[in-house]
């Protein structure tokens, strides 16, 4: 039972401090699909770049763990490190490793007829 | 360009604009003039501007102008005596569902008339209508900016491929919250970090400006 809370406690802070995406547009509030405003039928997805939330290192957010330790030894202990300038850096922003790039060829919302 | 006066005036705080779209704009007011209370404050409202509909506000109710067609011109907000301020301390934010031009990548200004009203009752106006075009006469200072509103295209999230009709400047105006813009093989983003990738990488180049009629893939 503590070792589920400790898990609990761990991932709660995990996901705090490195899950949100850095340059998520302001008003997008289904940000997580990746679509292009065909104008015509469904959403489609384009993504052509999985690696865009990829830390420098290669981890992904929710594997990231620079700004919380844990001492498993003690099994339910949770700490959470002060980063050395004392937390007054500001918001940590995308590092990405390799442009984006747009999709290429024909879109696939081109090969939709209009009207539907 | 416009005077330098102090960051807060008479400006649109809710962002950017998706145009040929209702939604609803927030002009905020920063300070009063002089050490006196923001009385009342009128906006003109562009012809290209329509679907008028202004929210009430700390000044109450607003009231509305309009032309001979019945096309709503400007707003006007103002507060009862009552609830005049003695001095310059309060921040207001006045709302209007409008519907922008479809012209994305393009700005409209509005301009607005802020009237203060002293703690012995005096009043004064400052007007907020210089536009970019706007020089200063000469021995005079230009006019106080006007509020602009930036005009976005209808976008989704993912890649999202436009045309641009006019030229653009300064690409952080419109593209702000975009995690790239690619014009061929020329990249923009407003991530330092990005854009330090952009600059290293071979056969890409920084962009940084836009023309008309230039092809460009956003990634949102």
């Amino acid at each position: 039972m503590r070792r589920w809370l400790f898990a609990l406690v761990f991932c709660s802070v995990a996901a705090c401090s490195d899950s949100t995406p850095p340059a998520t547009p302001a008003d997008s509030s289904v940000a997580d699909r990746d679509v292009v405003d065909t104008g015509v039928g469904d959403v489609t997805p384009l993504d052509v770049a999985p690696t865009d939330v990829a830390t420098p290192d290669g981890a992904t957010p929710d594997a990231a763990t620079d700004d919380a330790t844990v001492s498993d030894a003690a099994g339910d202990v949770a700490t959470t490190d002060v980063p050395a300038d004392g937390g007054r850096r500001v918001a940590c922003i995308d590092q990405p490793t390799e442009l984006l790039r747009p999709p290429a060829g024909v879109l696939p919302c081109e090969l939709v007829p209009p009207g539907l | 360009m416009f005077a330098s006066v102090a960051d807060a005036h008479v400006s649109i705080v809710s962002g950017s604009a998706v145009a040929n779209t209702t939604q609803v704009v927030t002009f905020g007011v920063g300070h009063g003039c002089s050490g006196a209370d923001t009385y009342s404050v009128q906006i003109e409202i562009p012809s290209t501007v329509t679907s008028i509909r202004p929210m009430a506000s700390d000044f109450g109710r607003a009231a509305v102008q309009t032309n001979a067609a019945g096309a709503v011109t400007s707003v006007t907000w103002q507060k009862s005596d009552a609830d005049a301020l003695p001095g310059d301390t309060g921040y207001y934010e006045l709302r209007v569902r409008l519907r922008p031009p479809n012209a994305p990548f393009t700005t409209v200004y509005f301009r607005a008339h802020q009237t203060c009203r002293s703690a012995t009752g005096a009043l004064t106006t400052v007007d907020w209508v210089g536009l970019p075009t706007d020089t200063a006469p000469d021995g005079g200072t230009a006019p106080e900016p006007a509020a602009a509103l930036n005009l976005v295209p209808a976008r989704l999230p993912g890649w999202n491929q436009y045309t641009v009709t006019s030229a653009i400047a300064n690409l952080a105006t419109f593209f702000s919250d975009a995690l790239i813009v690619w014009r061929s093989t020329a990249a923009y983003s407003v991530n330092p970090n990005t854009r330090t990738l952009i600059t290293s990488t071979p056969g890409v180049t920084a962009l940084t400006a836009l023309s008309p009629s230039d092809s460009i893939w956003v990634r949102y």
